[in-house]
């Protein structure tokens, strides 16, 4: 298996899969936990349940962590992911266990920032474990306790009482300074910094001795003897030296031995080592899914009985068995949705899981772009299928960085313009029938509507600005290669910006839309199906075909009088509700025939679907309304590449294959005609 | 012979299990995640035999312990943890630990921890 072939190394073989799975899965929880602590204690530097939270995690990870390593038949090379995760958590845990007296001084921000560096390096471990890769030798961790013992030790100096500790305070310094530039060697990946390093140590200590002696330089002295501990915890020289050898060669011997066979025999559908974790719900994903497309062949079964059903009643069939068929049917029908409702729930998680992860993003990020930005959440307990929930967070992800990036001011330009200095981003989900809605606002300076504008005529997107609504200017940031952004910064804007967000979520059946308002703020606004693979559907006819078209896109099923529609510039126009709105005719959209009032009687009525288009809503009208229904989507076979219309097909019960509409490109279809000619205003 | 595994990693509760099973396979298991989920368990279950974690949230394995002595509840428990401190052992077996154990819970160690419990 390929699984096998990449894991081969961290494993040995030692492990079984299921337990790896297991342990991985949880030690995901495991650090999720503790960044979440993590944060709160940032915000609250005294609280000690926090801190003992912290450690419950560190010390259940280091539990199992043990457990997975007592299973190896051999012992596991020093630069094993898992054996760095131990000594990882070891090195954290004595370095904060000052922290749990009751009567600790609060949590500084040196402290912070190791064990947000501490938290790093142990999830860098876990997601090495799970690849099958080798860390890097460098030992981030170890570095960083390093320069938090520095940086005690100095502290301590400095509180030193006596007058009389001057010269010892002087030649202290001098070697904190020296001890801070070879740390930064270190860093830089030189083997001689770690020898001076030692080296200064050395001095340091005993100098410290020296002093001790004569004057009590108790605090500076324990920080100090921390200092060696870190040092000789840590690899030495020789160590680094051995271990930099050795993982060459362990990584010449993977190479060669991974890639010539890299699994010819293998079925191309497998999937990749990393995303076996991902899978563990509590029960395998696939198996889910498995389940799910079989509630899919019961509901194309129930829709048969059903219509057996309907057809039976009409007959000579004697009443009895008729309306016990009835009967048969009905619960069918019900046993069957309950059926499908419970799989489908299996395979819903809360977005807590996602906002988790934002809250981290959000304060790396204002710490590298130097704003203060906050991160509110709304609606963690709204479920979203698996999938989409995995999938939805880059496209969000690049939202809030495009947000924190250049929608949020500086705190002195907010506090010029009379703002709160810290900026807000504010990520909302909630639910609407069977759309999932998330937004992600924030309360910056908004889009720059001219900037935009100006882009898109350069880049000949449009011909002439005056005639643009501001939905169409809004609409324009989607475009392919469009991006106003100044300056390219490593937060965002790289060119790939808003089309890509819109494509990915395309392809969840989902759509983007924004709102902004001039020095206000903006707000992306992301809707999505709660459920990939069953939609919720109105059955149309149009020409002779059925067509579905799903209910997130629809917001309203009106019938109009025929001769209410006006002609503007080539579209025919109506007031639908308090509107004024295009309507297009799917027969004509299709292709299937040309639209024209000559074909309709002039007092005839006409069923319209007012699709929920992103920023301009139209009406789609049809010949006939049939009904609602439920059906699993299939997407459609490779051939049909090119078809985007149609999202895939589905089996109705009479075992009639209709096709199930994309409103996204039927709306693309309708305003890719109107756009070019800059007219559509509504 | 029923025994009750406390521990708040689902992880190690089935790795201990399954070693368990291996030593001992007529042996009926049941599960808690903290003390206070044990405690409701050793009412419903009823269980002979209990191995306990300590760092657990709610309810850890010290206070587990206290509330089984001052109940009174005729289940014998023995200790599983990474905690080895001599003070830490001696507080457990003051409330009445019938055993302590070292994680992690090698094979060698199961059959002395079952061979504590059944003394």
């Amino acid at each position: 298996m390929q699984e096998e072939s990449k894991s081969r190394f961290t494993n040995h073989g030692v492990f079984t899969d299921e337990s790896i799975r297991d342990f991985i899965a949880e030690a995901e929880e495991q650090l999720s936990g503790i960044e979440q602590e993590m944060l709160a204690l940032e915000e609250e530097r005294s609280s000690r349940s926090r801190v003992e939270e912290i450690f419950r995690h560190l010390h259940g990870l280091k539990g199992n962590t043990g457990l997975v390593l007592s299973e190896s038949e051999k012992p596991l090379p020093r630069i094993h992911p898992l054996n760095y995760l131990q000594t990882g958590i070891h090195a954290i845990e004595s370095a904060f266990d000052h922290l749990r007296q009751p009567a600790a001084p609060p949590v500084t921000d040196e402290e912070i920032a190791f064990l947000f560096e501490a938290l790093d390096f142990l999830k860098e471990q876990v997601s090495a474990f799970r690849e099958g890769a080798l860390v890097p030798v460098r030992n981030e961790l170890f570095l960083a306790r390093l320069g938090l013992c520095i940086a005690d030790f100095e502290g301590a100096v400095s509180a030193a009482p006596d007058v009389a500790t001057d010269v010892f305070r002087d030649a202290a310094g001098q070697s904190i300074s020296a001890a801070r530039a070879f740390l930064k060697e270190i860093h830089a990946g030189s083997l001689n910094g770690l020898k001076n390093l030692h080296r200064c140590v050395g001095t340091l200590a005993k100098a410290a001795r020296y002093a001790g002696e004569v004057l009590i330089l108790d605090p500076a002295e324990r920080q100090l003897a921390l200092v060696e501990e870190a040092l000789r915890a840590g690899p030495g020289v020789e160590q680094v030296e051995l271990l930099l050898a050795l993982q060459k060669e362990i990584e010449s011997i993977f190479d060669s031995s991974d890639h010539p066979e890299a699994s010819p025999q293998e079925p191309s559908g497998s999937q990749p080592a990393a995303d076996t974790a991902k899978g563990v719900i509590r029960v395998d994903q696939h198996k889910i899914d498995e389940l799910l497309r079989m509630v899919g062949q019961l509901l194309v079964l129930k829709n048969g009985v059903a219509d057996l059903a309907a057809r039976l009643d009409g007959t000579h069939l004697e009443e009895g068995l008729r309306s016990e068929l009835r009967g048969v049917s009905e619960s069918l029908s019900r046993a069957s949705d309950e059926l499908r409702e419970a799989v489908v729930t299996l395979r819903l998680f809360p977005m807590r899981n996602l906002f988790k992860r934002f809250q981290r993003l959000i304060r790396d990020l204002s710490i590298s772009l130097g704003k203060e930005i906050r991160l509110t959440t709304q609606g963690e307990s709204i479920e979203l299928d698996k999938t989409l929930l995995d999938q939805i967070s880059e496209p969000i992800v690049h939202l809030l960085r495009n947000a924190a990036d250049h929608g949020i001011e500086t705190a002195e330009a907010r506090k010029a313009l009379g703002k709160p200095p810290h900026g807000t981003i504010f990520i909302q989900a909630f639910r609407e029938s069977s759309t999932i809605v998330i937004e992600v606002s924030d309360d910056g300076k908004g889009l720059d509507t001219a900037a935009i504008t100006a882009r898109a005529l350069s880049l000949g997107l449009i011909d002439d600005a005056s005639s643009l609504s501001e939905a169409t200017v809004r609409e324009l940031i989607f475009h392919p290669g469009f991006s106003t952004a100044a300056s390219v910064t490593s937060v965002s804007g790289r060119g790939v910006g808003m089309d890509a967000v819109r494509s990915a979520i395309r392809s969840l059946r989902g759509t983007v839309s924004v709102r902004t308002l001039a020095g206000q703020g903006t707000t992306f606004q992301i809707r999505l199906p709660a459920s990939l693979l069953l939609t919720k559907g109105i059955l149309v006819e149009s020409g002779a075909e059925e067509y579905i078209l799903p209910i997130e896109s629809i917001r309203d099923l009106v019938r109009i009088d025929a001769r209410e529609l006006r002609d503007y510039r080539g579209m025919q126009l109506a007031q639908i509700g308090e509107r004024t709105l295009p309507v297009v005719s799917l027969r004509s959209l299709l292709g299937i025939e040309v639209a024209g009032r000559a074909t309709r009687a002039v007092d005839e009525l006409l069923s319209v679907a007012v699709i929920n288009h992103a920023a301009f809503p139209f009406g789609l009208s049809v010949d006939r309304f049939q009904g609602e229904m439920e059906a699993v989507v299939r997407p459609l076979e490779t051939q049909f590449c090119g078809f985007e219309i149609c999202l895939g097909a589905a089996i109705l019960g009479n075992g009639r294959v209709v096709l199930v509409l994309n409103a996204e490109e039927v709306s693309r279809r309708v305003f890719g005609r109107s756009e070019t000619q800059g007219l559509l205003e509504n | 012979m029923k025994l009750l595994i406390v521990d708040d990693s689902s992880f190690a509760r089935r790795k201990l299990k399954q070693a368990l099973l291996l030593a001992k396979p007529n042996l009926e298991i049941v599960e808690a995640c903290d003390g206070e989920d044990a405690l409701q368990k050793i009412v419903s279950e009823i269980p002979d035999y209990c191995i306990t974690d300590l760092v657990m949230p709610k309810m850890d394995g010290i206070s587990f312990l206290n509330e089984v002595k001052t109940r009174g509840l005729a289940v014998k428990v023995v200790v599983a943890s990474a905690d080895i401190q001599e003070q830490r052992r001696k507080e457990c077996s003051e409330l009445g630990a019938a055993g302590f154990f070292e994680k992690p819970l090698t094979a060698a160690k199961i059959t002395g921890l079952l061979a504590a419990l059944e003394s």
